[in-house]
């Protein structure tokens, strides 16, 4: 692990993490057999990137001496500078003229605090494969892994898997984890690498760190030099009411806050859930089939993102570009979200035979449109319901992507007179309104077909329609321009049973169900 | 393997005795139920009606089952109906709405696709499909389907389909008649072919009377 440490003093830090480590095994378990309370209780992980304005830039070059500048109030100021750019005696807060004039060669950028941001939203995207927890700070992140700690074999073995991760793409970044978020991000900007897990070792652990951290104002520090104060060690043997009145009531808070003593709530980082994928064919595809292995990829980085995100699929679609830039779009319908590579791909496969396009294919893409929270479900162990469940769900699914959403439906009833309105399409598994009347035919023609009357008989094709006397009126509907006042009889020809009505405005009879 | 085990199954003619270990659904009416083999619909199994007209499909015939049925799976599946199952009717005849699936499809094949996916899928209790024309092989394909999936597949078809040979586990031909309905079979696996079994249907209760 030493050569993971390409820091001023390797030894110090390396000493002082596995003295912590000892700690670490007597409190926290490193088995992941061993039962913890970890759920409840935080544990903070602050990953500080000491050279972020040049990696946010893409500047990883280490061997040409770099530098970040930004506009001051009166000059140009050097914000970062690459370890080689150090070596040369660059320094932050240097003037960009005096860093050229000592440096002729070095190479400057201007900072760019868009581009940190974004930078940082990816590694948290990233880090969300160890928490969901994540704080964007302005100089790394902090993450919450208290409840992490078993899921990845025990903290020592967390720590080192987040370490590979970033030394990989990060220039010397520290990472400290602290029982405190304010001491976590503190001791991370220092550069000390350590773990500390319980409250009590927190003060032996911060003691040393100069007080000018916490105060940053001109007028704060020169009172720091007045009262002799140089470390956090020293403000925390201080009389709380008398740093009080010096300073600012906010740095007794701060100093709480270190210690554990007062809440210190994080903003949880929440990247809008995004997904879009797209691959460029090199060469036009004109079998569908030749897609597959193209739509498998994509899916599993869906995957992939989803279970990083802790997140599931609500709504997803291809879209399918071809050689004369026709796009098509080929929605995936889900009936609940989803976030299983194999029922995504089945689905797809069924939503790819029902689209009709018109190949070669150039391009394709894969878009995540709607997004819900994966809240994982317990099992039972001896239930099968929610295996039917399931089934009963992926048919209508299957059914929907192969023949479109509209040709799959449920059916209900609905609280109206009108028999025509007495029902309607809705989703698979939707409950209706509960009616009450006179009994209702099995079929309904959707459109009532007139009834030929002659000599004062009603005829059905050839046969003559006997009716039965009781009648039901139904007189409804005229608030929506939809109006029907009809006598509703039940008649029957020799052999079938019809319901038929008279509409009461034009005197025309019409059949309108069978029994 | 033993003359018992022989007698387990299902495949083997056994003349006139009617063997009643299979599994079957009772349909409702005491004249079908003492002829059917098992005593009713047989599950896992296609079931062919032939009708007079289809827009006239005798529904009535096959509620009692389908109220029987409803609680056993998340579905009962109408494939392409020829007008509108009403909802309201099927809600006094003692069907859980919630669990209908009604499917139109545009064209033949994706009415052979859907009904196979429904039968196969074991999530529907019940499938009910009106296909226009089936060939023998798309009917075997069906009737495997159902196998496989133990679901009880219904098919109403013209009468057109007569000189058909079918591969339906049983198929049974329809006349209205004045109180209700008579009813040949035309093959039945496991038993006889019972001829002129006339339903009746009344309102409120069905009954049946046997007439032969």
């Amino acid at each position: 692990m030493a050569q993971l440490y390409p820091q001023k003093n390797p030894e110090r830090i390396n000493k002082a993490r596995r003295h912590q480590l000892t700690l670490a095994k007597a409190e926290w378990p490193d088995t992941p057999t061993a039962p913890t309370g970890t759920q409840t209780s935080h544990l903070w992980l602050a990953l500080h990137l000491p050279l972020l304005p040049l990696e946010a830039l893409g500047c990883q070059q280490k061997n040409w001496p770099t530098a970040v500048y930004t506009q001051g109030n009166r000059e140009q100021q050097i914000v970062t500078a690459n370890p080689a750019a150090q070596n040369s005696g660059i320094h932050t807060r240097m003037s960009l003229s005096a860093a050229r004039a000592l440096v002729p060669s070095l190479q400057t950028v201007q900072q760019s605090i868009d581009l940190e941001k974004t930078y940082l939203r990816q590694l948290a995207i990233q880090a969300g494969h160890w928490t969901p927890d994540i704080t964007l700070l302005e100089d790394g992140l902090l993450l919450n892994i208290a409840g992490s700690i078993r899921l990845f074999g025990g903290i020592t073995s967390l720590v080192d898997q987040i370490q590979i991760w970033i030394f990989e793409i990060a220039i010397n970044p520290c990472i400290a984890v602290m029982p405190t978020a304010a001491s976590a991000i503190l001791c991370g900007r220092s550069g000390e690498s350590l773990i500390v897990n319980s409250k009590k070792d927190i003060r032996p652990a911060i003691n040393k760190l100069p007080a000018t951290y916490l105060i940053t104002d001109i007028k704060g520090r020169r009172l720091l030099t007045q009262i002799g104060a140089r470390t956090i060690g020293d403000l925390l043997r201080l009389p709380r009411d008398g740093l009080a009145r010096r300073f600012t009531p906010n740095l007794i808070t701060q100093l709480d806050q270190l210690v554990g003593d007062a809440p210190d709530p994080q903003i949880v980082f929440k990247s809008a859930l995004k997904f879009s994928e797209q691959f460029s064919l090199d060469v036009a595809v004109s079998n569908m089939a030749l897609l597959q292995p193209l739509t498998h990829q994509l899916l599993e980085k869906l995957c992939d993102y989803l279970y990083k995100k802790h997140a599931q699929a609500e709504e997803m679609q291809w879209q399918l570009t071809n050689d004369r830039e026709e796009i098509y779009n080929i929605p995936v319908l889900l009936t609940k979200p989803n976030r299983e590579l194999v029922s995504l791909s089945e689905l797809s496969r069924l939503a790819f035979e029902n689209a009709q396009v018109k190949a070669p294919i150039t391009a394709i893409m894969l878009q995540v449109n709607r997004f819900s929270v994966f809240i994982p479900s317990s099992k039972d162990l001896f239930e099968t319901r929610t295996e039917n469940r399931n089934e009963s769900n992926s048919i209508v699914e299957k059914l929907r992507n192969r023949l479109g959403k509209n040709a799959v439906h449920g059916l209900r009833t609905q609280a109206d007179h009108r028999p025509e309105k007495a029902w309607d399409r809705c989703d698979p598994g939707q409950i209706g309104a509960t009616l009450f009347g006179g009994a209702r035919p099995l079929w309904l023609l959707e459109t009532p077909k007139s009834i030929r009357v002659s000599n004062g008989r009603l005829f059905f094709g050839n046969q003559t329609l006997s009716i039965q006397p009781s009648r039901e009126r139904i007189c409804s509907g005229w608030w929506d321009d939809q109006a029907v006042r009809r006598d509703y009889y039940f008649a029957e020809t020799a052999s079938i049973k019809l319901w038929i009505f008279r509409d009461l405005d034009s005197g025309s009879w019409h059949l309108h169900g069978i029994f | 393997m033993t003359l018992e085990s022989c007698l387990q199954r299902q495949d083997i003619w056994r003349s006139r005795k009617i063997s009643k270990s299979s599994d079957a659904v009772a349909t409702g009416f005491k004249a079908l139920d003492h002829r059917l083999p098992g005593g009713g619909w047989p599950k896992g199994a296609l079931t062919e009606i032939l009708v007079e007209n289809v827009i006239r499909s005798p529904l009535w015939l096959i509620l009692p089952m389908l109220a029987a049925l409803t609680t056993l799976r998340s579905w009962q599946a109408w494939i392409n109906p020829p007008a509108l199952p009403y909802p309201p009717g099927l809600d006094q005849s003692g069907i859980d709405l919630s669990k209908t699936l009604l499917i139109e499809t545009k064209d033949h094949a994706e009415i052979l696709w859907s009904t196979e996916q429904a039968l196969r899928s074991r999530a529907c209790s019940t499938v009910i499909c009106w296909p226009s024309k089936l060939t023998q092989t798309e009917m075997r394909r069906l009737q495997l389907a159902a196998e496989d999936g133990d679901t009880l597949g219904i098919c109403f078809r013209n009468q057109t389909a007569l000189r058909q040979h079918s591969m339906a586990t049983l198929r049974m031909r329809c006349y209205e008649s004045p109180d209700g309905m008579e009813i040949d079979f035309l093959k039945c696996r496991g038993g006889p072919l019972h001829q002129n079994i006339s339903l009746h249907r009344l309102r409120g209760n069905t009954s049946a009377t046997i007439n032969t």
